[in-house]
């Protein structure tokens, strides 16, 4: 498993009633000039709604059609458009018998290697209109990062048992 | 698997729950003073039946540790921690198998690994979602640690 060093919980607004297709990540004040490690996204029934605003999280179907893309402070985009499934880590899985319920339990998070993300020029793209005509939905999204005030040390993150 | 140096599990007894977002607080561990976090794990009512020291509390559902949030600080006042969902801290698997529920084992995977912050538990926290009122529900969460003063290495 890799090292969970800072963890920074994100979440991204998904308006009743929008038409819109591309939603800014927001700027979050801890993770300006930051270095990520890891990403981890979720919906609803990984976690049903988010601690932030207590809405409730997009549902499998917007998250199947969610497309990620992340841009450096430099202005490009080192990720672009990546599907959100690629992002989601944690096993929920049916049995064959959808009465007996299964454990939920974290594999672990996609790693990156340290870049810097400006937070506010990166985006959620989808297919498709998927807002709720009634209520508001989130995206949430896990963030894993240092920043210039961690004094560990500067080696990889993976397990060095 | 990561080295097991110390662990101490933790209860937190949740008196009340109040639709809508609670919050609680860690309480004062003797052990967990003065300490290197290496790693968490949280637990639901399916993977741990009973709660600790007593059994008059039911440990959380599956779907109350969904709606959990943990938030920890260190010791210089750094939230290393800010929301992190409970969830990612479950790494065990119990999954059912095709026939009868009994008989599927209990594996337990990995911890997730911190990176030995020095965490300062009374000022860290556990936030609940919950969508209605419930009593008397307790969270377990395991933290393996070192004692900085006397495991040198």
């Amino acid at each position: 498993m890799k090292r969970i060093v800072k963890h920074e919980l994100i979440e991204v607004v998904i308006p009743a009633a929008s038409n819109a297709t591309r939603f800014s990540l927001p700027d979050a004040q801890n993770l300006r000039n930051t270095q990520i490690w890891g990403l981890q996204v979720y919906y609803s029934q990984i976690i049903p709604n988010s601690i932030i605003s207590a809405k409730k999280t997009i549902t499998k179907t917007i998250f199947q059609q969610s497309f990620l893309t992340l841009q450096g402070y430099s202005g490009r985009e080192f990720l672009k458009q990546s599907p959100f499934p690629i992002f989601q880590t944690i096993e929920n899985n049916l049995s064959q018998f959808a009465e007996i319920e299964c454990s939920e339990q974290e594999k672990d998070f996609k790693n990156f290697v340290g870049q810097r993300i400006n937070y506010p020029k990166s985006y959620i793209d989808t297919v498709n209109i998927v807002s709720d005509p009634l209520v508001d939905l989130v995206y949430l999204i896990s963030i894993y990062y240092t920043d210039n005030n961690d004094n560990f040390s500067k080696e990889t993150f993976d397990n060095k048992n | 698997m990561q080295n097991i140096i110390r662990k101490e599990t933790v209860s937190i007894h949740c008196k009340e729950l109040f639709a809508g977002v609670n919050k609680f607080m860690f309480p004062d561990n003797e052990n967990l003073r003065n300490i290197k976090l290496l790693a968490i794990q949280s637990y639901y009512d399916t993977i741990l039946t009973n709660g600790i020291p007593s059994n008059e509390f039911t440990l959380i559902s599956k779907e109350q540790l969904q709606n959990s949030f943990l938030t920890c600080y260190d010791c210089d006042g750094v939230q290393f921690l800010n929301k992190a969902p409970l969830i990612i801290f479950q790494t065990i698997q119990i999954n059912a198998d095709i026939t009868k529920l009994e008989k599927n084992g209990i594996v337990e995977r990995d911890a997730k690994i911190l990176n030995c912050q020095k965490l300062d538990l009374q000022n860290s926290y556990v936030e609940i979602f919950s969508a209605a009122p419930a009593r008397d529900l307790l969270i377990v969460i395991d933290f393996y640690y070192l004692r900085i003063d006397i495991d040198k290495k």
